[in-house]
């Protein structure tokens, strides 16, 4: 038995060797920085460090919760996510079930390739091609004045910003989401639609009572991990096409503490901004995998 | 977060391995006397977008590193450079502040980072280099210019060396086109009714002339609280609220009441008015989409012929236009409104732009005063030719430590020999600057920037330049300085930035018609609240009325 034991070490000690390097990377870039969160709870100044800074206990939070936009850039930062993971979910479906029903192989592989490039453009780079398409001259509102509608601000009016922030992420990333489902269509059984078939069921009485349960499982499963992602609102989108005019439905929690933190130095307040975020995040990272696992059996651990 | 720290840590390496090339030589005595043996002295390097190289020269070797080094034997090196355009060059401060590791001259952005360096212990006293290697030039300078150094004085000794300003030009102005004005044959507005009826001719009668609507009458950019291309400060002025940019500022008012410039009861009616324009379409819808370089291209192309700028509007952003079509753009003093008292908003002059410093490690403080002595004799009292290769296209930067020559210091004189048609008796820079502004006038610099950029500054004719109207401003009395100087409380610098979001935010919201101009009041509630009142009760105590 401790022969073997031995042994297996042994052959394995190559893989744990080569497992190091990446361990260390892993301590010194992602465990090491997380120490950085004692700033939340001192008064932190640089010259001082983080030994020597005052420690304030829960000031910084205190602060933040008096800040007079706070509840409203939480309100931002929810609405704007859950439509985002809603819509996230939505049209992949709906894109993969279309595809699905392409026949031509050439035409489907085009539309595919098609709508999976934008998810690999930077939004440094989108935003400016928002900008100028989305603009009061832009080809849109030049569109749309032409067949007789008023002009929309979709980057400076309030109402019609958040949307113009949620429509523009689905669109940049619904042909990469359905990846996932068009997978999971290839791994539905083709006897089912014969049988169905057989049964009288056409085209779209197959697609409701094959294709759609046999998506349910992944659907519930993708459902519910991005619900760790209800405070994440999208930075880099946001950062970029944002502007003061749009502050009031637009700042989500991440450009608020980039301003905070960044413009007015002030690193205790926004760590204790970023902290808050963090800890509701990991609270529902757990609860959802705890229901991935009840509801598609799906575990990662 | 994880960001900085790791960034901390990589500084620090970075810094002590620019630290280990330090050698040193023995002191000498003189204002201006070279090193026996060559001294080395590294420094921070704020690199700018406007900088200008000729020859090959680098920030490593230029004019000014070879001046020093033929005249000083000082070899001066850089220990690191970042932009300052973005925030790249007060993050490289702050990583520096953090390690501890600092250059022998050491360039602070901020007033906060000056305080917390010297409190670490971090900044070499200079009290005693002053005193002994000072030209008496140059400290004619820290008796002219006492509240900027105050800045850098701690408990009666010199800490370092600051950027020197009489703040009293930096107020605002209205910037017409003159080709406009002559095309429709407008006379500049007196007061705001007629700023209006010109924006409204501006916007209508379409005066470049190409027969397309393709103008605005009044150029607004998205911050306009904040930002100076396109300001909202002038305008404000006229009603009485001594807006300045940035963050703003603080003053008694003439009830004697500790108070801040933007929440100003005349505030209301500046927005109404300016929503009001907006309504009327004498300005750009998309306005809040604006930032000072998309201003700059609606310069550039015309789309804009009048907005209100600070005093440096020829040097930018008016130089474009001068450039593309040789459309010259002149100054003109704020239109007035009915009933209100104009107040203009000038920063408090312990506030200024770098704070220059020398490490308390470094083993030649002295070195800084000899390169400002230089510096002084160089350029502040040197020959034209000089000038024109020390100073000149921006040349002045690349010398480790500079004096930021204050233009109004020379407005008086300029404009006497300007009236008097002479250049006797003008000396060093003031001979310079008469000699852009005449060349200028006279065609033979009408290619110079440097020449357009003065003479916006100080012409006399008319109205004058900006200087000239600066000078009118301060004899009316509507000049108002920032109380906050160099020490605030720390609910200012913990909210400060969310208190300007309200004031850009209010300001944008009730433009555009997001919210009535009633909410204005509300706003002023907000912001007493989060913060505002907290710091007028500090300044109250700590500036006493007299």
């Amino acid at each position: 038995m401790k022969k073997f034991r031995y042994s297996r070490f042994r052959r394995e000690l190559p893989l744990v060797i080569m497992l190091v390097p990446a361990l260390i990377f892993v301590a010194i870039y992602r465990y090491g920085p997380m120490l950085g969160v004692v700033m939340a709870f001192q008064k932190f100044s640089p010259a001082k460090g983080f030994f020597h800074s005052k420690w304030v206990g829960l000031d910084n939070f205190r602060n933040l919760f008096s800040m007079p936009d706070i509840g409203q850039i939480i309100f931002n930062t929810v609405f704007i996510s859950f439509f985002k993971m809603a819509l996230g979910i939505i049209v992949p479906v709906i894109f993969a079930l279309l595809l699905n029903e392409v026949s031509s192989s050439g035409l489907r592989r085009t539309y595919q390739t098609l709508v999976y490039l934008p998810h690999f453009l930077s939004w440094v780079i989108l935003a400016g091609i928002f900008a100028d398409l989305l603009s009061k001259d832009g080809i849109i509102n030049a569109s749309l004045v032409n067949l007789g509608f008023e002009r929309i601000g979709f980057l400076s009016d309030q109402k019609v910003f958040p949307w113009t922030m949620i429509i523009s992420d689905v669109w940049k990333g619904f042909g990469f989401g359905s990846i996932i489902y068009l997978a999971a269509l290839t791994g539905i059984d083709q006897n089912l639609y014969e049988a169905a078939a057989i049964d009288g069921a056409n085209r779209w009485k197959q697609m409701l009572h094959v294709t759609l349960p046999g998506l349910v499982s992944t659907i519930v499963l993708m459902t519910v991990l991005s619900l760790a992602n209800i405070l994440n609102g999208g930075f880099d989108q946001i950062y970029n096409l944002y502007r003061p005019a749009v502050y009031r439905t637009g700042d989500i929690l991440d450009t608020f503490v980039y301003r905070l933190g960044i413009d007015n130095a002030q690193f205790s307040l926004s760590t204790a901004a970023g902290l808050f975020k963090s800890i509701i995040s990991s609270v529902l990272i757990i609860t959802s995998y705890r229901l991935a696992d009840k509801f598609a059996g799906y575990q990662i651990f | 977060m994880k960001r900085f720290v790791t960034l901390f840590l990589s500084f620090a390496m970075l810094i002590t391995f620019l630290f280990m090339n330090v050698s040193f030589a023995e002191a000498e005595d003189g204002p201006l006397t070279p090193y026996d043996e060559t001294v080395t002295i590294t420094w921070s390097v704020p690199t700018s977008a406007v900088q200008q190289f000729f020859n090959g020269d680098t920030y490593d070797d230029n004019v000014w590193s070879r001046l020093i080094k033929e005249r000083l034997n000082i070899d001066v090196q850089v220990a690191f450079s970042a932009d300052t355009s973005t925030d790249a060059y007060t993050n490289k401060l702050n990583t520096t502040l953090a390690s501890g590791e600092l250059p022998d001259i050491i360039k602070w952005d901020s007033i906060t980072q000056f305080h917390q360096a010297q409190e670490e212990g971090y900044l070499a006293n200079l009290e005693e280099a002053w005193e002994k290697y000072a030209t008496p030039e140059l400290k004619a300078f820290r008796d002219r210019y006492v509240d900027s150094f105050n800045a850098v004085t701690v408990d009666g000794e010199l800490y370092g060396f600051p950027y020197m300003e009489d703040n009293f030009h930096n107020a605002a102005y209205l910037w017409i086109r003159d080709d406009w004005l002559e095309n429709l044959n407008a006379e500049p507005p007196k007061t705001i009714e007629e700023m209006v009826e010109l924006a409204r001719r501006f916007t209508f009668e379409d005066p470049d002339q190409n027969g397309v609507d393709d103008t605005y009458g009044l150029g607004l950019q998205g911050m306009p609280a904040t930002n100076n291309v396109g300001t909202l400060m002038g305008l404000a002025g006229a009603y009485g609220v001594p807006g300045y940019n940035d963050t703003g500022i603080f003053y008694r008012d003439s009830n004697g009441e500790m108070t801040y410039a933007w929440i100003q009861p005349g505030m209301k009616d500046c927005l109404a008015l300016v929503h009001s324009m907006y309504e009327e379409g004498l300005i750009d819808p998309e306005f809040t989409a604006l930032n000072t370089s998309t201003m700059e291209g609606q310069v550039t192309n015309a789309t804009i012929g009048m907005m209100y700028h600070m005093n440096w509007g020829t040097w930018h952003p008016f130089n474009y236009s001068y450039q593309e079509d040789g459309v010259i753009t002149r100054p003109y003093p704020i239109p007035l409104a009915d009933g209100f008292e104009p107040l203009m908003g000038i920063n408090s002059n312990e506030i200024g732009d770098l704070y220059t410093t020398v490490s308390a490690e470094c083993e030649h403080p002295e070195a800084l005063i000899k390169i400002l002595n230089l510096y002084e004799e160089v350029v502040i009292r040197g020959s034209g030719d000089d000038f024109d290769t020390y100073w000149a296209n921006e040349q002045y930067r690349l010398s480790p430590a500079y004096i930021g020559i204050p233009t109004e210091l020379f407005a008086p004189e300029i404009h006497a020999a300007l009236d008097a048609g002479t250049s006797d008796g003008l000396t060093g820079t003031a001979l310079e600057y008469y000699k852009y502004v005449t060349g200028f006038e006279d065609g033979s610099l009408a290619d110079n920037s440097n020449a357009y950029g003065t003479w916006g500054q100080m012409f006399v004719d008319g109205y004058g330049g900006s200087m000239k109207i600066a000078l009118d401003y301060k004899d009316k009395g509507w000049l108002v300085q920032n109380v906050m100087g160099s020490e605030m409380p720390d609910i200012w610098l913990q909210n400060s930035s969310v208190l300007a979001d309200m004031v850009e935010t209010t300001c944008v919201d009730i433009i555009v018609g997001n919210r009535d101009v009633d909410y204005f009041d509300e706003f002023v509630q907000n912001w007493l609240a989060a913060g505002g009142q907290e710091t007028l009760d500090w300044l109250n105590e700590k500036y006493p009325a007299e």
